[in-house]
């Protein structure tokens, strides 16, 4: 077999899943169903109605963020335009060690500052729909995970209690 | 004279080759039923279940589904369960053994023209009743990917290109490892056909032409895992859903920093609930952390394999020293060093390290340098070192043994 064939069919092969391997966003899309706006979903996202990466795995009354960076991604409702934007409320519980410490949420690229002042801490913020196709929109949120707990080997960084979204 | 030779030394090969197949998996089999319970848990349950049902996938990929592993211990399985006309639980302790059995023989093989046989049965003696060894035997896809390892390198060093070239296809459907084999059959297959000269220039030119034309090569490595990637396509619309269904199960990913975090922070005494770990005080009166000692393991081979590199390449241990770099190299990538111990028992310059040095103190013995005090106190220290490892090495086989067929997922 020549050289260049089997370049040429190798090249093709690499075209060929790198255009039918799906992002798991994609999956996410195709199963969840819509988020209403004000509807709570809970830290156990039982109905799978976020699409959250960068937190631990569900806990009995919370759910830990765990990487520098989170985002949680949901299905708006259809009708929503173009020009509004959404408010996103998150209901979390923040470490001692983390109060009055300065963490970011808000659209990818365009984050905006904030801080909690006690443990039990509600963050609202907005996140234009314009700039998505508005059929998955996403809030991110850059808190560090610095706390250790005995027992864990985790580095954490807040716990999240509940998510829900308004329309402007 | 020559034929008595031969005969003496093809006795001695038989018999080391049984040694390190029998004595390991008797010694498995004596934990099995002294525990009284199949061994046959976690992930080999999803290998069994492929084999017999074949691949389910619901479209949610955040549930564990059986798409998150490869299908090449499966397909050895089904294999096996065909051949012998075996239950798939039976057929799955056969196939662990059987390809533990080949595995060895191919890796005594290859070590038997570097060291004395004796000392090459040492390196897998090392390697079986290391901590995580029991993943050779209890179902996993590890024994088939080490069998295919042990195969890959001893045809390499024959240079049948071809059958490596499949065993590398079948290895990478097997286990993600099997990604490492591709570059090392590449660079054997180019290397002596670069043409030595004076320019750096002509060198790298000569360099990408034997490598231009060693694609026909790694286009048959592929053949396999490209028809998976279709199969994978037209059952379930997605050709990476391997990738997504694995990435989705584990979730998060590693890094080097959290790395150095679980090797130093051993007091904490840190008993992680996601990864089902209890406390093993039940079992001995010491215990080490799994995960902690993965990424000590993790370290301790690569001082090792640098430390010793001269030797190993000196001894014409090429092969066997890509191949461990190859698995450093994806470990650090992937991140899959602290979180999965069992990934360690790919990685074993220890292993051979201490085997090549039991086979120079011999040497050393035999040519009676114990006329020399001092050289006699480093000679015996080796062995004392080398002796006091095993024997650590072992307990952690047999504890972490006992954990895993007592229910406590260990890795």
């Amino acid at each position: 077999m020549k050289p260049v064939f089997s370049l040429l069919i190798i090249l093709i092969w690499v075209f060929f899943v790198a255009e039918t391997g799906k992002k798991p966003i994609e999956y996410f899309e195709e199963k969840s169903t819509v988020l209403m706006p004000n509807e709570i979903v809970d830290w156990m996202n039982k109905d799978r109605k976020l699409y959250m990466a960068g937190f631990s795995r569900a806990e009995p009354n919370f759910r830990w963020s765990k990487d520098e960076e989170q985002h949680i991604c949901f299905k708006p409702v259809e009708n929503i335009h173009q020009k509004n934007n959404v408010k996103i409320s998150m209901s979390i519980l923040m470490p001692n060690i983390s109060i009055g410490k300065d963490f970011y949420v808000g659209e990818k690229g365009k984050l905006e500052q904030r801080a909690c002042s006690s443990v039990a801490c509600s963050v609202e913020f907005d996140v234009p729909v314009s700039g998505s196709d508005g059929r998955i929109l996403c809030a991110y949120i850059n808190a560090p995970s610095i706390l250790k707990v005995n027992g864990d080997y985790r580095n954490l960084g807040y716990k999240l209690i509940s998510f829900k979204y308004s329309i402007e | 004279m020559t034929e008595l030779i031969v005969n003496n030394s093809r006795k001695r090969f038989i018999s080391t080759a049984l040694v390190v197949v029998i004595l390991p998996v008797l010694y498995f089999c004596i934990l099995w039923v002294f525990v009284g319970s199949t061994p046959l848990r976690w992930d080999a349950g999803w290998y069994r279940n492929i084999a017999e049902n074949g691949y389910r996938f619901n479209g949610d990929i955040w549930t564990q589904n059986s798409v998150a592993f490869l299908p090449g211990a499966s397909m050895f399985l089904w294999l096996i369960r065909i051949v012998f006309q075996l239950n798939y639980e039976h057929a799955q302790i056969l196939s662990s053994i059987i390809t533990y059995a080949i595995g060895s023989v191919c890796f005594l093989i290859y070590l038997e023209g570097k060291m004395r046989v004796e000392a090459a049965g040492m390196t897998i003696i090392f390697l079986t009743f290391s901590p995580f060894g029991i993943y050779l035997f209890n179902g996993y896809s590890e024994s088939l990917f080490y069998c295919i390892v042990g195969a890959f390198i001893v045809f390499l060093e024959k240079r049948k290109f071809i059958i490596c070239s499949l065993l590398v296809g079948f290895g990478i459907i097997t286990r993600p490892h099997g990604i490492i084999l591709l570059p090392i059959l590449w660079a054997w297959w180019a290397y002596p056909l670069i043409s030595r000269g004076s320019r750096a220039l002509n060198i790298c030119r000569s360099l990408l032409s034997s490598m231009f034309h060693g694609l026909p090569l790694m286009l048959l490595a592929l053949m396999i895992p490209m028809a998976l990637t279709v199969y994978y396509y037209v059952f379930f619309g997605d050709s990476l859903i391997y990738a997504n269904a694995l990435t989705a199960w584990h979730g998060s990913k590693s890094s080097l920093p959290f790395f150095f975090e679980r090797l130093f922070d051993w007091g904490s005494a840190p008993i992680s609930k996601t990864h089902l770990i209890k406390r093993m005080d039940n079992y001995l009166n010491y215990s080490v952390e799994p995960v902690k000692l993965a990424c000590t393991l993790f370290l301790i081979n690569c001082i090792t394999l640098i430390i010793f590199s001269k030797k190993l390449i000196k001894n014409n241990l090429s092969i066997l020293f890509s191949f461990q770099l190859g698995i450093i190299f994806f470990s650090i990538l992937t991140g899959s060093f602290p979180n999965f111990g069992r990934h360690t028992i790919f990685l074993f310059p220890m292993a051979i390290v201490a085997a090549l040095l039991l086979n120079d103190l011999y040497s050393w013995c035999i040519a009676g340098n114990f006329s020399n005090k001092i050289n006699s106190a480093g000679g015996i220290a080796v062995f004392v070192l080398i002796v006091s490892v095993f024997l650590l090495s072992f307990s952690l086989f047999v504890q972490y043994g006992l954990m895993q067929l007592n229910g406590i997922w260990v890795s």
